[in-house]
């Protein structure tokens, strides 16, 4: 048992296929926190995360058996896919969808509806700009990266980011402030915009 | 074919994209200090879930 621990991810698969099942107990133990944290970030309900991580692994556990992994290397991003695949899955069904608006900036870069059009000329503009833009994230100080990171791309409240990074509440917003005041400034510098009209 | 899809789901794949990226850059230390783990009785029950689907796909062979 302990040696399957070393072998790669392309090998446990071959290993499950194989007959071996602990192959595939260990692709979980192995995979499940970066599932997990994945779906939880999306839905934000514990008990909910935790049928989408079991029907998700199902799922691998399935397309595995049937022959559909083929993709060599990626095998965390592969169960993420899938994940997401059910988690909008789920959403359909509820006609729920949890859009985050965040109320404490009334020019919030990412919640502009005019990123959600939905052509695919637009999508590709717009997936464009958002990469832009996230590599302007990248260059801001630490401090700043790790506020607008926690909060835009995790999804975190302000009070869980000042937990998180040991400053009070108003720190964290600061940083945002300062943030959103930078990327401003880069993105004026480098002419990017967000409008797509 | 151009497939248009609702702006919400749009947004839910875009915040996805990011997020799947995002989470390949943290360790899984960092990421139990960021967000709740499965519990052990999930990690359980998809075992034994798994294990009976295999076995009822193999007398189905």
């Amino acid at each position: 048992m302990t040696e399957l621990y070393f072998l790669s991810d392309e090998e446990l698969v071959k290993g499950f296929v194989a007959g071996n099942q602990k192959c595939f107990s260990i692709l979980v133990e192995r995979h499940k926190q970066k599932v997990f944290s994945y779906i939880y970030l999306m839905v934000r309900r514990q008990e909910l995360a935790e049928d989408i991580f079991q029907e998700s692994f199902l799922k691998v556990h399935c397309s595995i058996m049937e022959g559909r992994y083929a993709e060599s290397g990626r095998f965390t991003s592969w169960v993420m896919r899938i994940a997401h695949n059910l988690i909008i899955d789920h959403f359909r069904k509820q006609k729920h969808l949890p859009l985050i608006y965040n109320e404490d900036y009334s020019h919030d870069l990412f919640n502009d509806r005019k990123l959600t059009d939905t052509s695919i000329e637009d999508q590709l503009v717009h997936d464009e700009v958002l990469k832009d833009v996230a590599s302007l994230v990248d260059q801001l100080p630490d401090n700043q990266k790790e506020v607008v990171k926690m909060r835009h791309f995790m999804g975190l409240s302000f009070k869980e980011i000042a937990e998180e990074t040991n400053v009070s509440i108003n720190t964290a917003l600061g940083r945002m402030r300062y943030a959103l005041i930078n990327l401003r400034k880069m993105m004026e510098e480098k002419d990017i915009t967000l409008s797509v009209s | 074919m151009t497939k248009h899809l609702p702006p919400e789901i749009a947004f839910l794949n875009r915040k996805g994209r990011f997020l799947r990226r995002l989470i390949l850059e943290f360790s899984d230390e960092e990421l139990q200090r960021l967000t709740p783990s499965p519990l052990p009785e999930t990690i359980k029950t998809l075992l034994k879930r798994a294990h009976d689907q295999g076995s009822s796909s193999m007398r189905k062979n």
